[in-house]
């Protein structure tokens, strides 16, 4: 059942998001043509300017939509009324989470490639000097990390993904919890949502001062200077991801234990 | 066999009782009504029934078993609003349907819809409220299900159109299964019902066979309602 929660939840977000995909490819399009032209006829130096702004803020609002479209589709889908459908359906409530985060997380990627893409037929593979700056900074990562640029990007890409979808499993426990109230419920779920929040913060900064202590390095020292000495960044972002991971279990399990025990759909 | 069981079942909103130690059961093949005022606990009952609330106290039992999976396979429910995606067309709602439940019969339906002169092709945000709860209808009724629950299903539609809905429930549940309508327009129904289930502030008051409270007050099923409810 979950192929089958997942097929529908996909073609309903692809279906809204489609057009800012066909957006950024066209934008991109656009930026390339005018770049060519702008040696050509004159008017086109202040237009290729705008039109990249216009690209920059398409693959920017792109983002910002996947994201508010997930926390919209799971409120609407599951605690609005067409909730009514989606919760007297023969399938688990946990399937149900999974079918809605699993789609937040391929709709991101879709977006992140079409940015990529529109990226590339605007701008090719950059200049000679962006490339070896590029390479420069690849070559000091690795000597940093003592691993491969491949290996730091795929580490990169999966903190930030875990960090988007312990986002919107927050969300989701958060509304969750909070309709499951019988009055208030708006102000419930921020209240909720803030309290996990908090509670994931303080668990960070529990984590941070274990890290400082074990390394006999001064945490205060650090907070009134606002600086993370950079030996320590390494295993940071590693408790930080650890922390995330909890965070995410944490939330999923709310949100499913409300759905199953506490549902209040009115 | 008892479809339903229903023991000391109650509800709380806060202070207020929306259920009070409810219980009852519901044997397989009868039509029951589910009779009471607007905010007398109907659509409550229903919900707990499908797991869209969960009980302060007491149980329910589907088929022997609570709420969950088991009981929605079995379990047809009309709710007592529109609960369909706007943006759908009829012909994808049924396809939904049909990959959701093993017992939706598409044939049934797609006739059902042209009976009502519904097309496939037709957008539900372009319908009226009356067309969008006949979709719902035919949606709930083209399942081969064990139980069907309809809430208010004539709440909302003129007088001429009941008629034709009340047909279309009678002629397409499946025959063996029970059938519990929950609704205030008693008038309209009680040619139809086996049982009667009445229930006033959360609490039911008379729960017996259509024929027994026809003979026990010696008039209609509304009127007994209305003499039952005077009472209280």
């Amino acid at each position: 059942m979950l192929g089958k929660l997942l097929k529908y939840e996909m073609k309903s977000q692809g279906k809204s998001l489609f057009l800012f995909w066909m957006a950024i490819l066209g934008l991109g399009l656009l930026v390339r043509i005018f770049s060519l032209l702008e040696e050509v006829v004159p008017i086109f130096q202040y237009l290729t300017p705008i039109s990249i702004f216009t690209f920059g803020i398409a693959i920017i609002f792109s983002l910002v939509y996947c994201f508010f479209l997930a926390i919209k589709n799971y409120y609407k889908k599951v605690l609005r009324e067409e909730g009514y459908l989606t919760n007297t359906l023969p399938v688990k409530k946990g399937s149900i989470i999974f079918s809605f985060l699993i789609t937040d997380m391929v709709v991101l990627i879709v977006t992140v490639v079409f940015s990529f893409l529109g990226w590339f037929i605007a701008f090719g593979s950059g200049s000679e000097e962006i490339r070896s700056m590029w390479e420069a900074f690849s070559i000091s990562i690795e000597q940093e990390f003592n691993m491969s640029i491949e290996t730091v990007r795929c580490i990169l890409a999966g903190a930030m993904l875990l960090g988007y979808i312990n986002t919107i499993s927050l969300f989701y426990a958060a509304m969750t919890v909070g309709h499951s109230f019988s009055q208030n419920k708006i102000a419930s779920s921020i209240g909720v949502g803030v309290a996990f929040y908090m509670a994931f913060q303080f668990l960070n900064v529990i984590e941070m001062i274990v890290i400082f202590l074990k390394n006999k390095m001064d945490f205060t020292n650090a907070l009134a200077t606002n600086e993370v000495p950079y030996e320590l960044i390494g295993t940071i972002l590693g408790e930080a991801l650890i922390v995330a991971a909890i965070s995410l279990i944490t939330t999923y399990t709310f949100t499913n234990y409300f759905l199953n025990r506490k549902l209040n759909l009115e | 066999m008892e479809l339903i069981t229903c023991k000391n079942l109650s509800k709380d909103y806060g202070m207020k009782k929306a259920l009070d130690n409810v219980s009852f059961q519901i044997p397989e093949g009868r039509i029951v009504g589910l009779l009471g005022s607007n905010g007398s606990g109907k659509t409550t009952l229903i919900k707990i029934m499908n797991e869209l609330l969960v009980p302060t106290s007491g149980e329910i039992l589907i088929k022997g078993q609570r709420p969950g999976i088991e009981s929605k396979k079995v379990i047809s429910y009309l709710p007592e609003r529109t609960y369909l995606p706007y943006d759908k067309k009829v012909s994808e709602v049924i396809s939904y349907f049909k990959d959701f439940y093993k017992d939706f019969n598409v044939e049934k339906a797609y006739k059902l819809l042209d009976e009502l002169g519904i097309k496939k092709e037709d957008k539900l945000k372009q319908m009226s409220k009356g067309t969008k709860e006949k979709v719902q209808l035919v949606l709930v009724m083209s399942r081969e299900a064990d139980i069907y629950i309809l809430d208010e299903p004539i709440g909302g539609v003129d007088p001429v159109a009941r008629d034709q809905i009340l047909d279309l429930i009678l002629k397409n549940f499946k025959e063996g299964a029970s059938l519990i309508i929950s609704t205030h327009l008693i008038a309209d129904i009680e040619k139809i019902l086996d049982d009667v289930i009445f229930i006033h502030q959360g609490k039911i008051l008379v729960n017996s066979s259509a024929d027994d409270v026809r003979n026990k007050y010696h008039t209609s099923i509304e009127n007994a309602f209305k003499e039952v409810f005077k009472q209280c």
